[in-house]
């Protein structure tokens, strides 16, 4: 092989789900439609040392059945996955925007 | 003259419908032609799964908010290719595509099914209906239009077929189904009259025949063949009037006093469908919900009351404290709690330190809304006093930490038999809220989840403890509600009016028929 070896490392964060309905119908699918528009290997687990899942799948993501409160890793292997965790995280945080009817606005972040 | 018969079932979406019955057509298995070999039945499937979405597409194009929202997440399931991959697996050990695609549709369909928390349970149906679509297809069987104006009769109903037929209308009597399933939602959303758990019904039971299905706070209804008595009644009984839009703000009693319609909340995700805009406020949040996982801690509870009190806009929200050990089954903290005999305020006076973290998280949320604290199973004056007691010690404390707080309105419930007949003991408490479920069962010594008798508010005993109340509570001066299962039992309102309660607080799916059953009561007190 004549291409230079490129190793790239994996990275991994972690991010509570604070959305009312946990990681339910909608916020899966707009979950996996976010992380299919990465080019790196994404995938997910509700506990540190897996099993993990494809986070480009729904049905892999939704059948993870994580609640309210729960913790969710999320790790990434690829040329963008930096961002690809930045901003699946994001939404993650964000409550999913405008999904939830009851999202919370400024006031709801502790300061 | 034909034999009349009534089959009773439960009332999901209000209103009554005349008109043929219509049963769904065979079930698909009966009809797959083997393709004879693992290539022809892989084309079959690929196939089959693009024809499916390719309808579902179409059927998108014509829906809007939550019905397109429903469409849009079957799509993203039928276009995930983790259930193509393990049909083509097992297409390739020899199966057909129509057995394969079933295995493997089932499998996931049982695990939804077993899941602890209801909503994901509930997510089986969206399965059901994505199995039975490309079934269909694999079937060559055309999609099967429901035709105008009659009355379904099926085990269930899908959410895809439900939203393909415009409804003109026509209604729904289920075998089985739910009252909070999607295609509930749906029937009250389009006003579509609909009757679940209506059993097996009679064999013989045909197509075509007209059948009378009535929804309403009596219960529901399925009349085969209805007689010239029944329609004339349902078109003078004010009781079946189709379509009834009440207005909660329309509820006055005789003396010209408000009759207020809250509700109660025992998750968050239950907001959702749900309109602050058309409730008087939340009765009742019961808090057990935040204490389930292991994340347990002030800046999530913190947030969990911040979502409420932006959901209701201004509008008042009791939020109970933590109400688990005694009897009551305590799958969360209280079950590593040595002394099962303490249980509410009592259970959280004697864990301070979890306790701490609940007030303080309330007390942040109370600077932001309309925020009211009632304490569970009090039973000794000293059980509101020395709550009161630590939320004052908690606001010095926030106080000092330069953190915003608010001091909230801190009421009791009235559950204990021995709180109702000394109420005026409790004149400390901001409001009294009414928990009949408790209530009944201590004063009338009946184990919780009785089988077998059931006593309610309609034993004169218990009828006379609650107008107790609500007289201590007006010469008092605080508001008093009923928050216990009886606020949410149409056959319970006229006997809760009666012994004057004003305030009700009821689970989400009951309000259209608690609304129709103080409509009928106020009627009457006009007639």
């Amino acid at each position: 092989m004549n291409s230079p070896t490129v190793v790239m490392a994996q990275i991994s964060t972690k991010v509570c789900i604070t959305h009312a309905n946990g990681l339910h119908a909608r916020p899966s699918v707009m979950f996996t439609q976010l992380a299919k528009s990465f080019v790196s290997i994404i995938s997910i687990a509700d506990k540190a040392q897996g099993p993990w899942l494809n986070a480009k799948s729904i049905v892999k993501v939704m059948g993870l059945k994580a609640p309210f409160g729960a913790i969710l890793f999320i790790r990434a292997l690829g040329s963008d996955a930096e961002l690809a965790l930045k901003s699946l995280s994001q939404l993650v945080e964000n409550d999913f925007d405008g999904d939830c009817v009851m999202n919370g606005g400024e006031n709801a972040n502790p300061a | 003259m034909p034999i009349r018969h009534e089959f009773t079932g439960v009332a999901a979406s209000p209103g009554y419908a005349v008109g043929p019955l219509w049963m769904p057509g065979p079930e698909a298995d009966e009809i797959y032609v083997k393709k004879g070999s693992p290539a022809g039945e892989t084309v079959a499937l690929l196939d089959a799964i693009s024809s499916a979405s390719a309808e579902l597409v179409q059927l998108a194009q014509g829906s809007s908010g939550r019905a397109s929202e429903i469409i849009e997440f079957q799509l993203a399931i039928l276009t995930d290719n983790t259930f193509r991959d393990l049909t083509l697996a097992l297409i390739v050990s020899g199966e057909t595509a129509f057995a394969a695609w079933d295995r493997v549709l089932e499998a996931e369909i049982a695990n939804y099914l077993s899941a602890k928390d209801k909503l994901f349970q509930s997510r089986a149906f969206d399965l059901q209906d994505i199995q039975a679509r490309i079934s269909r297809v694999l079937c060559n069987l055309p999609g099967q239009d429901i035709p105008t104006g009659v009355i379904v009769l099926a085990d269930n109903l899908s959410p895809t077929a439900f939203i393909k037929h415009r409804w003109q209308g026509g209604g729904l009597a289920l075998k089985r189904g739910s009252t909070t399933s999607h295609v509930a939602i749906l029937a009250r959303q389009f006003s579509v009259p609909m009757v679940t758990n209506l059993g097996e019904l009679l064999p013989g039971l045909k197509a075509g025949k007209n059948v009378l299905l009535i929804s309403n706070a009596q219960g529901g209804l399925l009349i085969v063949p209805p007689n010239a008595a029944d329609l004339k009644a349902i078109t003078q009984n004010p009781a079946v009037e189709p379509k009834p839009k009440p207005k909660t703000n329309a509820l006055i009693d005789t003396n010209g006093q408000p009759i207020k319609l809250m509700i109660n909340l025992a998750h968050l995700r239950e907001l959702e469908h749900l309109d602050a805009k058309k409730i008087d406020g939340i009765g009742l949040v019961r808090t057990e919900f935040l204490f389930e996982g292991k994340h347990v801690n002030e800046d999530l509870q913190y947030l969990a009351y911040c979502n409420i009190l932006n959901w209701a806009k201004g509008k008042p929200v009791f939020i109970r404290t933590l109400d688990e050990g005694g009897d009551k089954s305590s799958a969360g903290f209280a079950s590593h709690f040595t002394t099962p005999n303490m249980r509410g305020i009592g259970l959280s006076l004697g864990r301070p330190e979890v306790f701490r973290v609940q007030i303080r998280a309330l007390m942040r949320a109370a600077f932001l809304g309309n925020l009211h604290v009632t304490l569970p199973m009090v039973s000794i004056e000293s059980d509101l006093q020395d709550a009161l007691a630590l939320f004052k010690d908690e606001a010095v404390k926030l106080k000092n930490a330069n953190i915003k707080y608010a001091m909230p309105p801190i009421g009791i419930m009235v559950e204990v038999p021995a709180v109702a007949s000394h109420l005026e003991r409790f004149s400390e408490a901001a409001h009294f809220s009414i928990g009949t479920n408790d209530l009944i069962q201590y004063a009338l010594t009946q184990p919780r989840s009785a089988g077998g008798r059931k006593l309610g508010v309609e034993n004169a005993k218990i009828a006379s403890i609650i107008k107790h109340i609500v007289s201590v509570g007006k010469a008092l001066k605080k508001p008093v509600s009923v928050c216990g299962d009886a606020a949410s039992d149409p056959a319970a309102i006229a006997d809760l009016l009666a012994a004057g309660v004003r305030n009700f607080s009821l689970s989400p799916p009951s309000k259209p028929l608690v609304s129709m059953a103080i409509h009928d009561y106020c009627a009457s007190w006009g007639r």
